[in-house]
């Protein structure tokens, strides 16, 4: 694969790959490492990949031992991780979802991200875009832990269902 | 199980808090239930796009100039990419080989029409977007509008590739212009932008000229500011608190994820086209 190609795929596929990631180790600042990790090695073996490859299946395959690795690097640590078959189960569906339905499921989020309270928005930024713990976020507004993630449960749940929503009225889901 | 107590174990799952019995019973979930795999990969990618999902303007606001300057390591993906094919192929520019025609910038250019095959053949001129994703080098940018244009143009809704444009040095050599990659660098995923662009072929496009506001701001230091002004409001992050892993996954340094010799499950499968 040329590198231009290469980078080109890295880059229309990089959300879906993270959102693979994600669903695999169940945390997306690890996720964003890990994909730096397939990328790399996406790049070292782009020679042996063709031009017009299936992209995300082999995003896949790398992902799978890139998350094997991290899973044995991180035994000591309480950190529990995903056996091999779930990993495997959840990584395939992002393989077999066609493009398109991504594209319109991120548009659609975006929609209902725009009508959120300005409040939870503030909340949801502070936690998923800027990675700040929940414990900080509760101290620093004088709540419980239990309750910040309770509310960001409840948004998380109320983005998606506005994203079926969506969906569904398009046709789509 | 109910479907909310399925989005709890989602939930808890992508916020890295699952306890054992939980962790269990996740597995079992997915393993036994399609509905539910595919529910995880849907949140999950939700999850993945809330950086950029979040940085773009609410209903209603109006969205500033370069928004927001936090470059994120991790969000620069293929940074580490581009480094290795800069070692393996030795170009002084990681991704310079996406220019093999490459526009200089202030250099008139020889006019071409679209064709059928190639609609985009010549185009020249502000195209406002969105960015969707970014590497050290290159924009992935969905087409909001094409100012200036009569009716709907071609461009627009489509995604396309933007990468800086060449420039002469005084000695005579064409290289990419460094101003226009640290301007690239500098645009956060979500950010809205108008940008004067000229067609380099398929869906690759390299910028033109940056405004002068657009240079000031490429070559200004990281700023603070973001698109919903300042952040006095107690909701928002102090500005001493850098961005930072969560405490519910520590994480390592490189990983050995790399087998050479390539096994069998990193090649291709046949199956599905993605």
């Amino acid at each position: 694969m040329h590198e231009e190609t290469l980078v080109k795929n890295l880059l229309r596929h990089q959300k879906v790959i993270e959102g693979m990631l994600t669903a695999m180790v169940g945390n997306y600042a690890t996720a964003e490492d890990l994909f730096q990790e397939v990328a790399v090695i996406m790049t070292r073996k782009r020679e042996e990949a063709e031009e017009d490859c299936k992209f995300v299946a082999w995003a896949r395959s790398i992902a799978f031992n890139v998350v094997r690795d991290y899973r044995k690097k991180m035994a000591r640590a309480k950190v529990r991780f995903l056996d091999d078959e779930s990993l495997e189960s959840v990584a395939l569906v992002f393989e077999e979802t066609e493009e398109p339905i991504w594209d319109v499921r991120r548009q659609a989020l975006r929609k209902c991200a725009e009508k959120l309270p300005e409040r939870e928005r503030t909340i949801l930024r502070r936690r998923y875009e800027e990675a700040e713990p929940i414990e900080d976020l509760a101290a620093s507004l004088s709540t419980s832990r239990g309750a910040i993630d309770t509310l960001l449960y409840r948004v998380r749940k109320a983005l998606h269902q506005c994203v079926e929503s969506r969906l569904n009225q398009a046709g789509t889901s | 199980m109910t479907t909310g107590d399925a989005d709890l174990l989602i939930h808890r799952h992508l916020e890295g808090a699952l306890s054992e019995p939980e962790a269990a019973a996740l597995e079992a979930r997915l393993k036994a239930d399609p509905a539910f795999r595919r529910r995880l990969a849907e949140m999950a990618f939700d999850r993945a796009q809330m950086r950029e999902v979040l940085s773009a303007p609410a209903a209603g606001a109006v969205p500033a100039m370069p928004a927001a300057p936090r470059v994120s390591k991790r969000a620069l993906l293929p940074m580490a990419a581009a480094a290795i094919i800069v070692a393996s192929v030795g170009t002084s520019v990681a991704i310079w080989s996406f220019r093999d025609r490459p526009v200089e910038t202030g250099v008139a250019q020889p006019a071409q029409a679209p064709t059928a095959a190639d609609p985009f053949r010549g185009f020249a001129g502000p195209v406002r977007g969105r960015v969707l994703g970014r590497s050290e080098t290159a924009l992935r940018l969905e087409v909001l509008s094409v100012p200036g244009r009569p009716g709907e143009h071609p461009l627009v809704g489509r995604v396309v590739f933007v990468m800086a444009g060449s420039t002469k040095s005084e000695g005579g050599e064409v290289g990419p212009d460094r101003t226009h990659q640290g301007f690239l660098k500098k645009l956060e995923e979500g950010v809205e932008e108008t940008l004067d662009l000229r067609h380099q072929r398929d869906d690759l496009f390299a910028i033109g000229e940056l405004t002068e506001a657009q240079e000031d701001w490429a070559n200004r230091r990281a700023e603070k500011r973001r698109p919903d002004g300042d952040r006095e409001d107690p909701l928002k992050r102090s500005p001493d608190r850098g961005r930072r892993e969560t405490k519910d996954a520590p994480r390592e340094g490189p990983r050995d994820g790399d087998r050479e010799g390539a096994p069998r499950e990193e090649r291709p499968r046949e199956g599905r086209k993605d």
